[in-house]
């Protein structure tokens, strides 16, 4: 898989510079350096999901800033070009602002204008005490949708036998 | 046989190491990023 930059510079209202076929980078006005991109799983759901991730190098938490949300739909968007994407999500815990990642994952998708081209599913883990936030996002006309579903509530399942876990 | 049913055959302790992998993906994925911008010469 690879995702241009090109298509996603189209729209994006920051320039997007490309590091490798899943990842960018790009600066805000307020100089935030942003990296994002997506990393193949090799766990659960194997080669054909991605895990998707973004960091910035703000130390403290970075400016409100709308567009950084409309670069992420761009990317996303881009991402999902191709019927059979799998991206996976998990809020990163470190800073204890997970939940408020996941209700950011959820907005986005909620928003979303194609979001009825898609199906996000969630779970919170309560994992070695602290709760992980994690989802899946991908096509409604994905040609593995069901059995990715099925894959993914397993998991949940599974992890709900070793781990107390909340589907949602 | 699909590939993201491999998890089925994971012992308990070995589904709960590559739960541990897994949440520590974003470190080696920012690590495989600052490797990619070392190498196209961008800070």
């Amino acid at each position: 898989m690879r995702l241009s930059a090109d298509r996603i510079n189209r729209k994006s209202p920051y320039w997007v510079i490309q590091l490798d076929e899943l990842t960018f980078r790009f600066v805000t006005k307020n100089g935030i350096l942003y990296r994002v991109g997506f990393y193949q799983d090799r766990f659960f759901l194997g080669s054909r999901a991605y895990h998707f991730f973004i960091a910035n190098d703000s130390e403290a938490s970075a400016p409100k800033d709308g567009d950084v949300f409309r670069v992420i739909t761009c990317v996303l968007e881009e991402f999902f070009r191709q019927d059979a994407s799998v991206m996976l999500y998990i809020c990163d815990p470190h800073d204890h602002r997970e939940a408020i990642r996941d209700s950011l994952y959820k907005r986005w998708f909620n928003g979303y204008t194609h979001k009825r081209r898609l199906t996000l599913e969630t779970a919170e883990i309560n994992f070695d005490n602290y709760i992980v936030y994690t989802g899946m996002i991908l096509r409604n006309d994905h040609p593995e949708y069901d059995e990715l579903l099925t894959a993914y509530r397993e998991f949940v399942q599974r992890a709900s036998s070793l781990y107390q876990i909340q589907p949602k | 046989m699909m590939e993201e049913k491999k998890f089925k055959n994971y012992s308990d302790q070995e589904f709960k190491e590559a739960l541990r992998a897994t949440l520590n993906l974003k470190k080696e994925w920012m690590a495989s990023v600052a490797q990619r911008e070392k190498e196209l010469g961008i800070q």
